[in-house]
């Protein structure tokens, strides 16, 4: 194939800026899809994508497009995942290309995640295309949002698109563009093999899926291959090309964007950012750079609210684990709960989507716990442990400093919410770092913030602050001690460890109280009386009690009331059945979550 | 005495009132005096069509309730249970039981019926407080139900339950407690006492949501219902289900089977029926009833099969409500005995047990729902996952 010929490009945007409709008209009008295959933004094949509007896993597509110099071009669409959660993958996607689109939602203008991107791709050297879309709407700021884009890389008018990627205005531009302004791969076809994992899935009948960028050599199919990172070695069974399908191809040689096949059993060893090469050839290369292990930020327990559906739960983690290498769970025990697991994943979205798919397609009814993050915990004989579980403090008198995960994050906002920021920033004890002014109305702020308090009713509050304008945006950044105490609760006088927290001194007592008042209207009343109680240590910090029934009975109950007096007590026991047996008193699975919508 | 509990009953559904009382969610018609005779006729082709069951027959019980059976002309009343006699035969000893109104006690009315071969009489006197009464929208005095008392007894009635209600909205405790001493003055064979529900539909609900009637606290209620069970049990009264009290041998026999799985038939609007452990009920609307029993058709409007766990559940909890609740098997009582929560009801002392009979301990009659839907949550969940 000839490298002059090829195109590798991703598509950047922030959340609803029309990334997958700009995405799906290029693939129409390349004729990589037929308008009967045509489905609405077709690259998002999960119906919890679709649902939610984003692009939860990279997927990739070859497209065929004659351009206006008569000559056939191939472009490699990398897609990316729209979502703060996944940014990682985000730039092992840009890694595999040579540009990108950057739109811009031109009734929105330029967001965080618009920037955070940028600077992604900036930092992987890419050629930028601003493409300005719904420019077809009554709500578009053309010119805005064309400065606000100048404000932030530079360039003039001219450089950017103008497109309606709904109405299909200036998608054949776009495409010219993508042929005349990204320089084709460089890289070297008969050099020793690197080819870049950017993406992988699991496949029930091939196993591991990777999808690889080949930087330099060629992969061929028998060939040896080592996966770097994890040193493992495959004999390549399969390479080929993505169309809408896998199309199988004799190799995949340097600039060529494909999936290799090559007998891997499990995702986590086709890990993205990992780099392929030829076995025999190892001594001869170093590795791509940019790859780092993905680890798990938020962590949640997940117990069946039935303790007989614990089997069914761990066949359920392990199907999805399968498909998703960077989510992690280990069994773990609760007093209050039982047998369930800790579970670990990128972020507040990625826990969501594990949760619903747990619900939807295992149809499981689990508990969730409050997430938390990861403690670094120093203690006064000096050994660090890591603490995923709230419950699993070491004793208080043992502790010399708990450290927590710190973010670098960034607000884009406009001027006059501010205030207003700043102050939901001080609450969450960020530290303020800067502000840069992408233009009189607009600015970025830059904090930085303990990743445990965006993990708790954080994005509803931003959303209430800015009336739904700021966007946010962050990285992982350090590990810093902090004054962390663990709150405990307490029902009928037991602690409950599954509702324990880790939380700041100085919002403990707030926090205690209110959880408290929260969990007494979450709870119903039922044949005995339910006492909470919030403690630091031994002290209780807040009090609160679920009267027990003093009465419940229908009085009448003769031959035409029973039929409709037994579906009554049936839906009552369905609603028990939902609910968590602790001692003598149920809890409802939202009292589990309750802490998540604490503000203090 | 013994309540056997394999009895053939007949349910017949009177739905006429004089008037709908605000707090009545049932299938009642005020007015409609011109169909008295259409309806009587239906009833009994019903009955008449039911023939296939003569086999379960003679009856043990029949129960003429409502509505207000006794705005029926006892001819009626009279035609009715010849037909029930001609299609089942009636037992000699069967306990007959109409429902009747104060206002609609007539010396002559009244031994009439007793003359039609009914021996039990139900007046819904409800309350011995005219504010009571008035709150309640019922149309008589405590005079008028204390008259209407006496008249029944001098009918020849010597089986004769009284219905009142407690937890009236306004009302201080202190007229609940004459309510009951007037009871036990008059010492009735039988006394049924309801606290009074907020029904979805009805007047009162209307007013409620309006915030024009506040309903009375838990702990009032509460209060009512313990208080009544004290001192009616202290009189000599059998409490023998959640809502009725009894002198000894004399509970409702017909109702006893309804809480036992009896058969049951019943006829007329939106009655209810258990044969052979298939339940059906009838159309609600007066037109549609006509419709399909004067044309020969069954005037079903819906029926349930439960399966064999469900029947037993289902026995299971209608049997708590009563004192002598049920007899578990060993294999409940074993997964029972292994719940916390039951353990946990046991020692508050909610319930009983002796040997395999579980009941419910007179604090538990206040909480026999919870405690219900207790039991049959922890037998299901043993079920399901065997």
């Amino acid at each position: 194939m000839d490298v002059s010929h090829i195109r590798n490009f991703s598509i950047i945007a922030h959340i609803d800026h029309g990334k997958s409709t700009l995405a799906d008209r290029l693939l129409e009008l390349t004729a990589t899809l037929s308008p009967q295959q045509m489905q609405d933004q077709v690259l998002d094949n999960m119906d919890l994508e679709r649902e939610r509007g984003i692009t939860i896993k990279a997927h990739a597509v070859r497209m065929h497009y004659r351009a206006s110099d008569g000559q056939e071009y191939v472009l490699n669409l990398i897609d990316t995942p729209g979502h703060v959660d996944f940014t990682y993958e985000v730039s092992r996607s840009l890694a595999a290309c040579e540009g990108a689109l950057l739109v811009v939602d031109t009734t929105q203008g330029v967001e965080a995640q618009t920037v955070s991107n940028l600077f992604l791709a900036l930092e992987h050297d890419l050629a930028i295309i601003p493409v300005l879309n719904k420019i077809d709407m009554p709500a578009a700021q053309v010119e805005a949002v064309q400065r606000q884009v100048i404000d932030l890389m530079g360039g003039t008018p001219d450089d950017m698109l103008l497109v309606s990627a709904k109405q299909g205005i200036g998608i054949e531009e776009v495409l010219e563009a993508i042929v005349t302004r990204i320089p084709p791969p460089s890289g070297s076809p008969d050099a020793p093999l690197r080819a870049l994992i950017f993406d992988s899935l699991y496949d029930h009948y091939r196993g591991v899926i990777c999808f690889v960028r080949v930087v330099d050599g060629t992969l061929r199919k028998g060939m040896k291959v080592r996966f770097y990172a994890t040193g493992r070695e495959y004999e390549v069974e399969e390479v080929g090309i993505l169309r809408l399908q896998r199309l199988e191809t004799p190799s995949l040689s340097a600039g060529e964007v494909g999936y290799l096949i090559a007998g891997v059993r499990v995702l986590t060893d086709a890990r993205v950012g990992d780099t392929v090469i030829e076995a025999q050839r190892a001594q001869q290369v170093t590795p791509l750079p940019g790859y780092r292990p993905l680890k798990p930020m938020v962590f949640s327990g997940l117990y069946p609210v039935d303790s007989e559906d614990y089997d069914s739960l761990r066949h359920a983690l392990e199907r999805l684990r399968l498909n998703d290498a960077a989510f992690s769970f280990e069994p773990e025990t609760s007093v209050a709960l039982g047998f369930g697991f800790r579970c670990g994943y990128l972020g507040l979205l990625h826990m969501e989507i594990v949760q619903e798919r747990l619900e939807r397609e295992h149809n499981l009814e689990i508990i969730t716990t409050v997430p938390n993050v990861r403690y670094e915990v120093v203690k006064h004989d000096g050994t660090v442990v890591d603490v995923e579980n709230p419950a699993a403090l070491p004793a208080a008198n043992a502790i010399a400093e708990i450290r927590e995960p710190i973010l670098s994050a960034q607000v884009l906002v406009p001027a006059e919410y501010i205030g207003a920021i700043m102050q939901l920033f001080n609450e969450r004890r960020g530290v303020y770092l800067n502000t840069e002014y992408l233009n009189a109305s607009r600015a970025l702020l830059h904090y930085e913030l303990p990743l445990a308090e965006i993990v708790t009713d954080f994005y509803d509050r931003l959303k209430s602050v800015s009336r739904g304008y700021a966007s946010f945006d962050y990285e992982p950044k350090t590990m810093r001690a902090a004054d962390l105490v663990k709150l405990d609760i307490l029902i009928n006088g037991d602690p409950t460890d599954a509702l324990s927290a880790i939380i700041h001194r100085d919002k403990a007592y707030d926090w205690g109280r209110e959880l408290c008042h929260r969990l007494k209207d979450l709870i119903p009343r039922q044949m005995f009386e339910v006492v909470i109680q919030a403690a630091i240590g031994s002290r209780i910090i807040a009090r609160e009690v679920v009267r027990a029934f003093r009465k419940n009975v229908v009085a009448k109950c003769y031959g035409g009331d029973i039929t409709r007096k037994r579906k009554l007590l049936s839906r009552q026991k369905e609603g028990k059945k939902r609910m968590k047996q602790l001692g003598k008193v149920e809890i409802p699975q939202e009292a589990f979550l309750a802490a998540l919508k604490i503000e203090t | 005495m013994s309540y056997p509990s394999q009895t053939f009953g007949l349910y017949v559904h009177i739905p006429f009132c004089p008037q709908r009382c605000p707090y009545c969610a049932f299938t009642v018609l005020t007015g409609h005096t011109a169909f008295y005779d259409r309806y009587v006729e239906a009833v009994c082709a019903e009955i008449r069509s039911w023939q296939s069951l003569a086999h379960k027959g003679p009856l043990q019980t029949v129960f003429l309730g409502g509505g207000t059976p006794s705005l029926l002309d006892p001819v009626q009343v009279q035609q009715i249970l010849d037909t029930a006699t001609a299609t089942f035969g009636i037992a000699p000893e069967a306990e007959i039981t109409l429902e009747a109104n104060p206002t609609t006690a007539d010396a002559q009315k009244f031994s009439a019926f007793r003359a039609s071969g009914c021996n039990r009489l139900s007046l819904g006197v409800q309350s011995f407080n005219d504010t009571d009464l008035k709150t309640l929208g019922r149309w008589h005095s405590a005079a008028d139900a204390e008259a209407a008392y006496s008249t029944a007894r001098r009918a020849g009635f010597t089986n004769v339950n009284l219905d009142v209600i407690f937890s009236i909205p306004g009302a201080p405790r202190q007229h609940w407690q004459a309510t009951v001493h007037k009871l036990l003055a008059l010492a009735p064979e039988h006394i049924s006492t309801y606290a009074l529900t907020i029904e979805e539909g009805t007047r009162f609900a209307r007013r409620h949501h309006q915030g024009r009637l506040a309903p009375v606290s838990e702990e009032d209620d509460a209060w009512a219902y313990a208080w009544v069970m004290e001192t009616l049990t202290a009189a000599g009264y059998e409490h023998y289900e959640v809502s009725n009290f009894a002198r000894p041998g004399l509970r409702s026999r017909h109702n006893w089977g309804y809480w036992h799985g009896a058969d049951y038939l019943g006829v007329g609007l939106s009655a209810h029926s258990l044969l052979d452990g298939q339940r059906h009920w009838n159309r609600r609307a007066l037109q549609a009833y006509f419709t399909a029993v004067e044309a020969g058709r069954a005037p079903c409007e819906g029926t349930e099969r439960l399966n064999t766990v469900a029947a037993r559940h289902e026995r299971l909890w209608l049997q708590l409500r009563t004192c002598e609740g049920t007899i578990l098997q060993p294999l409940e009582l074993q997964t029972l005995l292994s719940a916390p929560k039951f353990q946990a009801m046991l020692e508050a002392g909610l319930v009983h047990l002796q040997s395999l009979r579980l009941r419910l301990a007179p604090s538990g009659f206040s909480l026999a729902d919870a405690i219900g839907v207790e039991v049959l949550t922890i037998l299901e969940h043993a079920h399901e996952h065997g």
